[in-house]
């Protein structure tokens, strides 16, 4: 709109209409001034809550990163901790843990030979009923078996599984005749055979035991009172006598034979025929090819440890023991699973649990 | 319009057509065998191909070939050039293990890359049984000798075939399609020469030859004299039952009288040469009246087993012509380590699943997405060539090669090698081996399922190898005959359990192992150098069962090694001791004409021939001879051969006493061990008919009574019978003996 038609010519009250004017003349002039001092009120107002606005989002945004960062440390360092922890109470702890207790009973006349465990520890065989042999499967895969051993007059009194897992030594003891048979387990598409490796009169056998390809068989041939370690090719008809002593037991490559003499367990170095004394016990078991454990006659059972010159011999804990008497410790699953024999009192029998470290 | 189109079409279509055809009409393939085509399973054989150009020059290959036209050249070949005018012919010859040729293959003739002429190779069946070679004027003689197969102990049947005096070959190997070789007093065309001495490098390599002469017969009596002297100008007659008593005498004998070649000698006479015999007939068997005999066929039986000649036809080893084993471990080629899939898996995954990604994750942040067309494949070209520059130096630096050898000693003058061996060439697509001249050999590449022959060959010492993918190893394998290399002296017998003496090492070669090789034992000697002598002293034992190689543990490439050496030793057959030598030396029957790192791994054996003891009497241990199964009644398994498992019933084993040469004076079977004892053993007795009892837990010794209990075929019978329900498991009774040897 223009000027003219906003204020009409003619007025009459001039002098209202000047101070009028100068009125707003003068609120001309301080309208730029107050628009000038908002803006820049304005401008002071936005820069200062950007400021606030950034004080306030820079904590927020750091914090929960922080927060997660030091979880996750705390979270490691814990674990860490736990797990040394772990280790050093269960693997470094000499200690071994009955996980089975009484997989197996066998009455008060079985002897601790009556019983063994595969090298894979997958069963355990034993005799029962005089002539029979059975297996007990300790995995889901493996089936049990009853073989029917050759009928015999006497009995059956020890048994031995071979290292490969496919034969079983077993000693029969007629009267004055002992035999070691080779049993040759019945498999799916074989039923089983016997294979009679040695008979002698005037003699005991027991103890047999594995070479480490399973192509001899070491075993205890008593006469008289007098016991000697004697081998048996199993490939050949070759047989000789190794040492005095009882018990013998080849370490898993071969290069060792433990054995009992005088109530000492002894090793033999086999290439050089060096016999090494232990210490008090019997029954030894190898763990590993330089580790073996043996039972002392209170029951505590020992772990012998051969360096190149020396050995160490340290006391091995039983975890979840029962209060049965600890007599024999037969390590398989190359030292995981330990197959441990014990006599219980009350009632009187054998009892055969697992054990693992 | 559209009629004219198809028929220039069809013009061009026929011109086409045609231009292949003119081409396979200039040229002729004859494909043609030695001896009419007589081959064997386990031999080589000689393929002779000819070619005849008709009308133009032919300069191209000869080839043979599985496709009957070989569009697709990377198609496995073996070739041989071939240059031809027109109107002349040429004849190339491919000789091949008869295994191998028994596929289908094709014999083409190529020039400039196109097939000209394709023919299909018809070989005929190889003969099943023995085949015996008949060289006499007239078809008829040694009719008598065909046997069916139901008529013999292995059931194998003899088969008889006349050979023209022109059909033998000049080479040795060529005769192993025969297994006799019978040659007549007369032949239409005189044997030259050169088919003589293959004749007789035959007989040496383990071929039996049967020569049969009348009076005044001279013409090869006298030419075999050097294996067999009969002094000619010594003719006469003997009377026909007297000279066939020995070998029957259960039978009526022809009346009167046979005109003998000389007098002086028996009917039929033996001569061992090598691994092979000799045998002379001291008559004309085309004359009556034996030519038509009625007992003909018993009376060469018994000949044959008595003169020897029946032990060494049995006694032969089967051998794969391809060798197989020594092809295997030649693979295996010293310092050359092939990167284990391990490592090929991380690289190729690690480029895979990191350079790709990372490089997507990289470039998209930067922004520079596009980029990725350049890194990636630049990144795959720079690690090739990171794995090429680091990766090869690993893996092999230089050309190299590996043969594999055996080289079995006849004698100081002859000796039998088979070969294989594996080249390598680093920095070269092809190259040339030079094969030496008595050997035989075939370029092999490995195929999908077996070995195939490939590469190209100028038919005698050449063999060439030619556009090679990199780095691809090729093959070869190969076998003849080695001359004047030497043979060790070896002087051991057996005294109880023992073998002792001493052997002297007069080869060649110096060796790094070595062994007296008994059965399944090996009794190590030690290191053998050129021209030492060592003492030998070792124990045989009266069993021994290799170990069950299938239960070992894990296989380590080290044991894979020694289990591949093992497969090429192998074990000696038919009651033969051995004498191994292992050695590195090296024996380049198959030389890479290229500078090149070469490895060799020998076996090399012989034969020994166990000296008597004090007294005469020639022991052979135990586990030396055969032991056959014979007969069962109830169930029965067998374990690994040696381990027998019998449930109630019983297991009748045949102790092959057949197989030696000698007369037998003792034989003992060490019954008394504990594995017996659970069983009721008895021993066949012929004399009465009846089985004998041995007492349980004793040794089987037969001495005066041991002829009386020899089955017709000079064999022991020996039962052993489970009368309880257990099954039971009872080791092969080996046995000893004892006897003076008959020649």
């Amino acid at each position: 709109m223009r000027e003219e038609e906003k204020y009409p010519q003619g007025h009459t009250d001039d002098q209202t209409v000047a101070q009028l004017l100068t009125h707003l003349k003068r609120m001309r002039r301080s309208v730029p001034v107050n628009y000038q001092l908002k803006a820049d009120l304005k401008k002071q107002l936005l820069e200062r809550m950007k400021e606030l606005e950034a004080k306030k989002v820079q904590p927020q945004a750091e914090r929960p990163w922080m927060k997660r960062k030091w979880v996750w440390s705390g979270g490691t360092v814990l674990a860490a901790v736990l797990l040394i922890g772990a280790y050093l109470l269960w693997w470094g702890d000499s200690s071994v843990t009955i996980n089975k207790q009484e997989v197996l009973t066998l009455p008060a006349e079985a002897t601790v030979e009556q019983v063994d465990i595969d090298k894979s520890a997958t069963q355990i065989a034993y005799i029962v009923q005089s002539s029979e042999l059975r297996t007990i499967p300790i995995d889901s895969e493996t089936k049990p078996v009853t073989f029917k051993l050759p009928p015999t007059k006497g009995k059956y009194v020890a048994v031995a599984w071979s290292n490969l897992g496919k034969q079983i030594a077993v000693v029969e003891q007629v009267e004055q005749t002992s035999r070691i048979w080779l049993v040759d387990l019945p498999t799916t598409y074989n039923v089983g055979s016997s294979r009679l490796l040695k008979e002698e009169e005037g003699v005991a056998f027991s103890s047999p035991s594995w070479s480490q390809h399973d192509d001899s068989l070491a075993y205890t041939r008593s006469k008289n009172g007098m016991d000697e370690i004697w081998v048996s090719s199993t490939i050949s008809f070759q047989e000789w006598k190794l040492a005095e002593g009882s018990q013998p037991e080849w370490s898993p490559d071969g290069r060792f034979l433990s054995l009992h003499k005088d109530g000492e367990i002894a090793v033999m170095e086999m290439r050089t025929g060096l016999i090494t004394i232990l210490g008090q016990g019997q029954w030894a078991s190898w763990r590993s090819e330089h580790e073996l454990t043996y039972t002392k006659a209170d029951g505590q059972l020992m772990e012998a440890e051969l360096g190149d010159e020396s050995f160490v011999n340290r006391e091995l804990h039983l975890r979840n023991q029962s209060a049965a008497e600890f007599v024999r410790g037969n390590w398989a699953a190359k030292g995981k699973q330990l197959l441990l024999i014990s006599r219980e009192s009350q009632p009187v029998e054998l009892v055969v649990s697992l054990a693992s470290r | 319009m559209r009629r004219s189109w198809m028929l220039a079409f069809v013009v061009a279509w026929v011109c086409f057509l045609g231009q292949p055809a003119s081409a396979e009409n200039n040229v002729d393939i004859e494909i043609n065998m030695p001896m009419s085509g007589l081959i064997k399973y386990e031999s080589w054989a000689r393929v002779g191909v000819t070619i005849s150009s008709q009308e133009k020059d032919v300069a191209g290959f000869v080839e043979l070939s599985r496709n009957p036209l070989a569009k697709n050249q990377r198609q496995t070949n073996l070739r041989q050039p071939v240059k031809l005018e027109k109107g002349k012919s040429t004849t190339l010859f491919f000789d091949l293990p008869v295994q191998l040729l028994l596929d289908d293959w094709y014999i083409q003739v190529t020039q400039n890359g196109q097939v000209i002429k394709s023919e299909k190779l018809r070989l005929p069946y190889p003969k099943d049984g023995q085949t015996i070679g008949v060289v006499n004027e007239g078809g008829n003689a040694f009719h008598f000798l065909a046997v069916n197969a139901s008529q013999t102990k292995q059931n194998r049947s003899i088969s008889v075939q006349t050979v023209s005096p022109d059909m033998l070959p000049d080479q040795s190997w060529m005769l192993e399609s025969l297994d006799v070789l019978a040659i007549g007093g007369k032949q239409e065309t005189p044997i030259n020469d050169t088919q003589l001495n293959a004749i007789k490098e035959w007989i040496k390599l383990g071929g039996v030859v049967i020569l049969s002469a009348g009076p005044e017969q001279d013409g090869l009596v006298q030419r075999f004299a050097d294996i067999l002297p009969i002094p000619p100008g010594n003719k006469g007659s003997v009377n026909i039952a007297d000279a066939l008593r020995v070998y029957m005498d259960d039978k009526p004998a022809p009346p009167g009288n046979i005109p003998v070649y000389n007098k002086d000698f028996p009917l039929f006479v033996a001569k061992p040469s090598g691994k092979g015999l000799l045998l002379f007939v001291n008559y004309d068997v085309t004359l009556e009246p034996l030519a038509s005999w009625q007992h003909n066929l018993p009376l060469w039986q018994n000949v044959m087993v008595q003169q020897g000649a029946t032990t060494i036809l049995e006694n032969k080893r089967y051998l794969d012509q391809m060798s197989r084993p020594f092809l295997e471990l030649s693979k295996k080629i010293p310092d050359v380590q092939t990167p284990t899939p391990v490592w090929m898996v991380v690289l190729w995954g690690g480029y895979v699943l990191l350079v790709a990604p990372l490089a997507y994750i990289v470039l998209k942040r930067i922004g520079r997405r596009e980029w990725a067309w350049g890194i990636i494949p630049g990144v795959a070209v720079l690690l090739t060539i990171g794995i090429f520059a680091f990766g090869k130096p690993l893996v092999v630096k230089t050309n190299a090669s590996y043969t594999v050898s055996e080289i079995n000693i006849l004698d100081e003058h002859l000796a039998r090698a088979r070969t294989a061996a594996t080249f390598l060439s680093v920095d070269k697509d092809g190259y040339d081996v030079i094969v030496e001249p008595s050997i035989v050999a075939v370029p092999l590449t490995q195929g999908r399922r077996d070995y195939e022959p490939e590469g190209l060959t100028d038919g005698s010492r050449l063999l060439s190898y030619r556009n090679l993918p990199y780095l691809t190893p090729k093959q070869a394998t190969g076998f003849g005959v080695l001359r004047e290399i030497g043979a060790f002296d070896v002087n051991v017998h057996v005294e109880e359990n023992r073998i002792v003496g001493q052997v002297k090492n007069n080869t060649l070669y110096s060796y790094e192992q070595a062994y007296i090789e008994v059965g399944l034992q090996r009794i190590p000697i030690g290191a053998l150098k050129k021209g030492e002598e060592k003492q030998i002293d070792g124990a045989v034992e009266a069993l021994f069962m290799p170990r069950d190689q299938l239960q070992e543990e894990a296989d380590s490439p080290e044991k894979r090694r020694k289990e591949m050496q093992e497969n090429v030793i192998g074990y000696g057959q038919g009651g033969q001791v051995r004498l191994i030598g292992i050695t590195t030396d090296p024996i380049p029957l198959m030389k890479m004409q290229e500078p090149h790192q070469s490895y060799y791994w020998n076996v090399v054996n012989q034969t020994v021939q166990l000296k008597p003891q004090e007294n005469g009497n020639v022991v052979m241990p135990y586990g030396l001879l055969n032991v056959d199964l014979l007969e069962t009644t109830g169930d029965y398994d067998s374990i690994n051969g040696y381990l027998w498992q019998l449930g109630k019933g019983s297991i009748t084993f045949e102790l092959r006493t057949d197989m030696t040469n000698l007369d037998l004076k003792r034989l003992l079977v060490p019954l008394d061990h504990s594995s017996y004892r659970p069983f009721r053993v008895e021993y066949f007795q012929q004399k009465s008919g009846k089985w004998r009892l041995v007492d349980r837990g004793t040794k089987l010794v037969l001495d005066r009574e041991l002829q009386d209990a020899l089955t017709v075929n000079h064999t022991l019978l020996l039962r052993f019978s489970n009368d309880g329900p257990s099954r039971l498991s009872l080791p092969v009774p080996f046995f000893q003996v004892e006897g003076v040897r008959k020649w």
